[in-house]
């Protein structure tokens, strides 16, 4: 049936722990004995999670696991050697730190001489080439996905996040979209409430809104969701006015914030977790802008230079701490992803959190989605451990940061230059890719149609002036509108392309107000 | 097939059944994301879009994939260790595709986000390949991508299935599939089968005597089941068809072992080898033949459109791409097409531009011959099982001197991957002191003792609700306990070694 890798013959691969690449625990054991054990968070499982029992086929892989002499015609298994693919090579940019000073692309490539081809083969491992061999990665695979990536993933969270309890582990996903879908499913009951920033990604609202949860949108400011407002509807919530239990769950983008762009300052993400440790939450932290933090907007410069870290270690104390890294007691779910520091099209990222969270999203995985492209996690294992190392991926990261910035700063100074300030405002955008513009409708000639007319027009009229920004009220979680805002990314156009579009961005604004031109 | 397909025959056939009363409520309520109705003023190319948070595609750390593919004529079988004069095919995808190379989808496309349904050209060219293979008899049916078919049903289920819903599986089918729906708070209920598979007589008259909310669907494996190995012939599943159509039940049909077909098996097959296929100048009906020997699917007798069809590249080419597709009536398409979108979005970028590259370079017929292939290789494989079977088990032996004949019972599977022995429990010397349910365990522990691992039968069962073990069946019933093995896993030598260690222990166990 089934690509079927009964979990049954999955299970049965389970091999690996005796393997160079099994994972061990990656916290020296000294280290992890100061730190304290997750609480019993399973009263937040779903009925869904909490059915998921384990399959009596995994049974198997005991008696597999304990005598290698057993022969085995129980795993459904295609052979290996059926398999018509006998080798990948990937051509990937090796990164230096220095290069993201000057820069590791040009003209929409790379730049000649910073690229390396990197092999995997059916039987690399036979020859003693790579832990990780082609036939292992197009096999069926454990729904923690490869063990040699995930032991790479898991010593890259504890260099950057050190969770300071002692059970977490990683478990792979097919990105974030898929990841939210798993612990949505995993913690929430039709008709529970869940608790999101005001403004969300509506992938977000959309995948919630057919399982049936009630969402409630926290007022956000600059530095995102306000703690005030979320410890004020936690404590005076009122079960029957609301028709509900008070929120269990609470989903945040709590670095470079889509859509706003808004980025928690580290005391409003103490502020956050503390209460959901005072009122019970379990925190979903889905943070896939985390390593697209940049250095601050300096008005007047070059939008080109750009402050580097001068070392992977100053890199690292740049980087705000995440709620993982504070997380003393096992409630963050932290959802990370390739897909912006790679490729969306991996489709492949992590699940960092306790063991008993870890192993519900396990059960998931084995009847859904199994693992990430073989594919895939082939050519980052190859790229991540055998050409970059943990160091060379912080390189990579760096140039990738530097970009960023860059970016950032052509998008506000043309921002600074062409949008009329007497209509609108904005907060610089600190991480992401995303910049937030807020529009004063109260002084639109129109302001007595509504929020969502004025903005519907003036989204409209951009459309008629060659320029697409999208309208606020796409994102808004709340039924009400409070004021117009529009959101424009600067990840995906030329500076040069930017300018244009923020200059026509203005036009538009100063015609539907009626400024002076 | 109007929204991937040209095929000029589809325009005379009728549009499908309306189903829409099929769906769960969570089906129903899914909505297109308005990100999505933005992508239509992106085509403009004198708009500069601010809109979609896309990172560009010059920051995607991968300037080519490549990869080394066998070509046709395939040596697969006549030369496994894969020789250096095997003929092979490269392909290679790039960031942009600046040279236009035809049968390319470029990393900046195939590594974006994109479209929820899949990677348009590859879609393109497996609903191609589905009209080829199946030619559904309707006119509105399309194909979505999906990473595979464990994905698939879990979809499915899904679109079609809310907690407190049952569902009807044949009696003994792929447990992790029944897990999902348990899970999900649906509950299987058996359907009675033999070695072939589902019996339509007994399913019509389980239906229409059935008490409460009539089940949401019935998942079949109709070829090669898991893990019976038993395949439906036409008209068996013609009638199966017929009596689903009647209820209005719809029918997923989970086909990944579907071009693992075999030929008729000849005792001692295995000892000669197989003949070469002709090549396509040598035979002309080369593709016909092999199309027409395959049997016929449901989604191929779906007039209703009430078959979602989960195919899947696991078996036929690799698990690791995590590569299938859906088969469905467009309504229903756009259903999953949205629930990809809160959830895997695509299959991976790399597995599809790779498997791309490589089907375009091979054509439609190297494809088939790729399937061919793939077809002698299983055959070859089971051959060696079923002699094996036949040695150690009909055969006189040391172990067994009138051999087992008495005690098992096999149908010699025509696809997949499995063979299912049906042992006679009331054989067994301790039958009466012990319920079927414990000799199974007590011959499975005592296999792995003698050093071979098969799979207990009951771990199948549909409906996993606790068996009453102190009911002991009237005399004149039948009373058997199953064990499932495959011959698709391990080289010949072990594969014979396993089968032989297994009769050894049914001969200890039953004769003593």
């Amino acid at each position: 049936m089934v690509p079927p890798p009964h979990k049954a013959e999955t299970e049965l691969l389970d091999h690996s722990d005796s393997l160079p690449g099994a994972i061990k625990p990656v916290v020296p054991q000294s280290h992890t004995e100061s730190k304290p054990i997750a609480l019993d968070l399973s009263h937040h499982l779903s009925i869904e999670s909490k059915i998921r029992q384990k399959s009596l086929l995994k049974v198997s892989s005991s008696y597999l696991a304990r005598d290698p002499e057993l022969l085995s015609l129980a795993a459904g298994l295609p052979s290996p050697s059926l398999f018509p693919i006998e080798k990948i090579t990937a051509s990937v940019p090796i990164a230096k730190h220095e290069s993201a000073r000057n820069g590791l692309w040009k003209d929409d490539g790379l730049l000649p001489g910073t690229r390396r081809d990197l092999h995997k083969e059916k039987d690399s491992s036979l020859k003693g080439h790579s832990e990780y061999d082609l036939s292992g990665a197009l096999q069926y695979e454990q729904g923690t996905g490869s063990k040699q990536l995930l032991k790479f993933l898991k010593r890259h969270t504890e260099i950057v996040h050190n969770p300071p309890y002692r059970d977490w582990d990683c478990i792979m996903t097919g990105g974030n979209t898929h990841a939210m879908e798993t612990v949505f499913r995993m913690l929430i009951n039709p008709g529970d409430y869940i608790v999101l920033e005001e403004f969300a990604f509506p992938e977000t609202v959309e995948g919630l809104k057919p399982l049936r949860a009630r969402m409630v949108g926290i007022d956000m400011d600059a530095e995102g969701m306000r703690s005030d407002s979320l410890e004020q509807l936690l404590e005076t919530w009122d079960e029957a006015a609301r028709g509900g239990k008070r929120p269990g769950v609470l989903y945040t983008v709590p670095t470079g914030q889509n859509p706003t762009g808004a980025t928690m300052s580290v005391q409003r993400r103490s502020e956050i977790y503390n209460i959901c440790v005072k009122y019970d939450l379990v925190i979903i932290e889905d943070d896939p802008y985390y390593f697209l933090q940049m250095s601050d907007y300096i008005p007047g410069a070059d939008p080109g230079v750009v402050q580097v870290p001068k070392t992977n270690d100053e890199f690292l104390t740049t980087l705000l701490p995440s709620m993982l890294s504070m997380d003393t007691q096992g409630r963050v779910l932290r959802l990370d992803s390739f897909s912006k520091v790679a490729a969306p099209g991996l489709r492949c990222g992590w699940i960092t959190g306790s063991d008993g969270f870890v192993e519900r999203v396990l059960r998931h995985n084995e009847v859904g989605l199994q693992f990430p492209s073989g594919v895939s996690m082939a050519v980052l294992h190859s790229m991540l451990t055998e050409a970059w190392g943990q160091d060379g991926y912080l390189d990579w990261l760096v140039n990738l940061r530097a970009e960023y910035t860059s970016r950032r700063n052509a998008i506000v100074s043309a921002m600074d230059k062409f949008l009329p300030r007497e209509v609108c405002d904005w907060v610089i955008p600190s991480a992401g890719m995303f910049v937030w513009i807020r529009v004063d409708y109260t002084k639109h000639p129109h302001k007595d149609n509504g929020i969502e007319a004025v903005e519907r027009e003036l989204f409209e009229a951009g459309i008629e002036n060659k320029v697409l920004i999208l309208p606020g009220t796409w994102f808004k979680v709340n039924p009400e509108a409070r004021d117009v805002f529009f959101r424009a990314t600067f990840a995906s156009v030329s500076a040069k392309d930017m300018a244009v579009a923020i200059k026509r961005f203005g036009e538009v604004l100063r015609k539907g107000f009626a400024l002076q031109i | 097939m109007a929204t991937n397909g040209t095929a000029n025959s589809a325009k005379a056939l009728p549009k499908a059944k309306d189903l829409w009363h099929h769906l769960s409520p969570e089906a129903v309520a899914r909505r297109p994301s308005p990100l999505k109705t933005a992508f239509k003023y992106a085509i403009d190319p004198r708009i500069v879009s601010l809109g979609g948070g896309l990172p560009l595609p010059a920051y995607f750390p991968f300037e080519t994939i490549s990869a080394t593919a066998p070509d046709a004529p395939f040596t697969l079988y006549n030369d496994p260790e894969h020789s250096a004069t095997a003929p092979i095919v490269e392909v290679e995808v790039d960031r942009y595709n600046r040279n236009q190379e035809p049968g390319m989808i470029p990393l900046a496309t195939a590594m974006q986000y994109g479209q929820s349904d899949g990677c348009k050209p590859l879609l393109q060219w497996i609903s191609e390949h589905t009209e080829a293979v199946h030619h559904p008899p309707y006119s509105n049916w399309g194909c979505l991508m999906t990473v595979g078919n464990t994905q698939g049903w879990d979809a499915a289920l899904r679109l079609l299935t809310s907690r407190g819903d049952t569902i009807l599986a044949e009696e003994y089918t792929f447990s992790s599939a029944m897990e999902a729906a348990h899970a999900q708070g649906v509950r299987p209920v058996p359907v009675k089968v033999d070695l072939e598979g589902i019996l339509a007589d007994k399913l019509d008259e389980q239906l229409t005597n059935w008490q409460g909310p009539k089940p949401k669907l019935l998942y079949t494996i109709p070829t090669g089941q898991n893990p019976t190995g038993g395949t439906l012939s036409k008209e068996r599943r013609k009638a199966v068809y017929d009596v689903l159509s009647k209820h209005d039940i719809m029918i997923v049909e989970d086909e990944p072992y579907y071009f693992l077909q075999m030929d008729a098996y000849v005792p001692g097959a295995s000892e000669t080898k197989l003949p070469s296929p002709p090549t396509a100048e040598q035979d002309s009906e080369k593709y016909g033949n092999f199309l027409s020997k395959l049997i016929t699917s449901y989604v191929s007798l779906d007039v209703d459109g009430r078959v979602l069809r989960l195919d899947s590249f696991s078996k036929v080419m690799a698990p690791g791409t995590r590569l299938g597709w859906i088969v469905a009536q467009e309504p229903f398409i756009e259903r999953l097409t949205r629930q990809n979108e809160v959830s895997i979005q695509t299959p991976a970028g790399f597995s599809q531009a790779i498997v791309y590259s490589l089907l375009s370079k091979w054509g439609h017929n190297g494809y088939l011959d790729w399937l061919i292939e793939m077809r002698k290789e299983y055959t070859h494989r089971r051959n060696v099982c079923l002699d094996a079977l036949d040695k150690f088990f009909v055969q006189p032996s040391p172990h067994a001197a009138k051999g087992l004949t008495d005690v098992v019972e096999w149908k010699e599977p025509s696809a997949g991957m499995f063979f299912w022995l049906k042992l006679d429990a009331r054989k067994h010397p301790l039958y009466g002191q012990l319920s079927p349910l414990q000799l199974e365990k007590r011959i499975y522990e005592a296999a792995i003792e003698h050093g071979i691992l098969f799979i207990p039968g009951s771990w199948f069962r549909a409906d996993q609700d606790p068996v009453d073990e102190t009911v002991q069946p009237a005399d004149d019933e039948e009373v058997s306990v199953f064990f499932r093995g495959t011959f698709a896993t391990v080289p010949q030598d072990k594969l014979i070694e396993g089968v032989k260690l297994f009769a050894e222990v049914i001969a200890k166990e039953f004769l003593g």
